[in-house]
């Protein structure tokens, strides 16, 4: 069976998905949405914003996009990593674990 | 395009010092212009964490004649300081002077350039916005303005990221040892920074949270020292077909020898397809092979990797 593709932005997760029905839509007021934050560089992983583009939010906080026009996933700073396009569709964005061998438990990325 | 990127890159990098006479000039215009308050003394501080100590002093009463001896007094007392920073949170101001250079270099072009017309009024205000980049912080009371020097030392890479290996990479002059450590454009801690590669203890990669700061511990320690000396290949992209595999170069390795009392300690190391820096990030103990290690970064999903960045 042909397996699902993601597209990996650092340690952010893009996917083809299905829009939850109890997803709310989410209000930006920028043209861009945060969709993985950097604590030390500052250097977001962000989607652009615009007419076509739209976010929602599952009530367990997982964030979904409906986009009739194709945008992109980039970083505030281009420099460490390049900008990818997003095709139009229902798209779901998670963060990569990685395991932590003091709790020994799953923890999101962080960077 | 590059005179104006150049221009104000400068001027928000400056460490230059603040003349006084010119800060009051500057200040009460941008209070007469922008703020449109009255015009007030300036009190001038060395650093931001001096700058907010002279706020909360001023706004608890100090006198302005006071602040300087009373901020000495703070800082003579490291107990005293961590309470008073406590019970008043610092906050970023609104006008960040130097650092605010980004945003008017988009008007300079604007008007210079592209000949965007705006009225005299409106340009008067401008002008005095503008100047407040030749400042530091800018922390706007009722009867004072209290405004830091810029940094005194900043370093960077040839990229133009702060950076400086085995020293501050900014510093303030002042009370409170104000400095930021920072590799590569990621803030990471002063023992990092400060240590050579010989130095450094391979434990300490196991114990720093932040996937940014492990990338600059592993630059700094080296990938093929801390990899070939500390750890075992398990499993490489060269067994499999996958095309993401191989452009990130995966490879799974039992890092255990990090970790005491753990037996087997499976990482993920791959390359960053942007930038070409190595990462290398623990995966769950019961993955065998990189399939596993990979599904395991997914959250235990079987997904095909159809573009990386």
């Amino acid at each position: 069976m042909e397996k699902n593709k993601v597209i990996l932005h650092g340690e952010c997760m893009v996917f083809p998905s299905e829009l939850p029905a109890e997803a709310t839509p989410m209000v930006v007021n920028s043209d861009y949405l945060i969709v993985a934050d950097s604590e030390t560089t500052g250097n977001h992983h962000v989607v652009d914003a615009f007419e076509g583009v739209n976010f929602f939010q599952a009530k367990n906080g997982t964030v979904f996009m409906k986009n009739s026009r194709p945008t992109r996933i980039r970083c505030v700073m281009e420099n460490r990593h390049d900008a990818l396009s997003l095709e139009p569709g229902v798209w779901e964005f998670g963060i990569q674990q990685e395991y932590d061998y003091f709790s020994d438990s799953h923890r999101a990325v962080q960077d | 395009m590059s005179v104006y990127a150049e221009k104000w890159v400068n001027t928000g990098i400056s460490t230059d010092r603040i003349n006084p006479a010119r800060a009051k000039e500057i200040v009460n215009a941008y209070q007469r212009e922008v703020l449109q308050t009255k015009e007030t003394p300036v009190i001038i501080t060395n650093n931001p964490i001096e700058g907010w100590v002279a706020v909360v002093l001023l706004t608890k009463g100090t006198a302005m004649d006071k602040v300087q001896n009373e901020m000495e007094a703070v800082f003579q007392n490291k107990k005293t300081l961590d309470t008073l920073l406590k019970n008043n949170p610092p906050v970023y101001p609104y006008q960040d002077g130097s650092f605010y250079s980004s945003i008017i270099s988009f008007y300079d072009f604007m008007i210079n350039e592209l000949g965007v017309e705006i009225e005299d009024d409106l340009m008067k205000r401008y002008r005095a916005w503008s100047d407040t980049t030749e400042l530091g912080l800018m922390f706007p009371l009722d009867e004072v303005m209290v405004i830091t020097e810029k940094p005194l030392t900043l370093n960077f890479n040839e990229e133009g990221q702060l950076h400086a290996d085995g020293k501050p990479a900014m510093t303030y002059a002042g009370m409170g040892e104000f400095e930021v450590y920072s590799l590569n454009g990621v803030r990471v801690p002063k023992w990092l920074a400060m240590a050579n590669e010989g130095s450094l203890d391979l434990s300490q990669y196991s114990k720093i949270e932040n996937a940014d700061v492990r990338t600059e511990f592993v630059r700094k320690f080296g990938v093929e020292r801390m990899m070939e000396s500390y750890g075992k290949k398990l499993d490489t992209f060269e067994n499999y077909n996958e095309e993401w595999w191989t452009k990130s170069e995966y490879e799974l390795w039992d890092m255990n020898a990090i970790f005491e009392g753990v037996s087997y300690a499976p990482h993920l190391k791959m390359k960053n397809a942007t930038t070409g820096v190595w990462h290398v990030e623990a995966v769950h103990p019961s993955c065998q092979t990189l399939e596993d290690a990979i599904r395991d970064r997914f959250g235990g999903r079987d997904f095909r990797i159809a573009a990386i960045a």
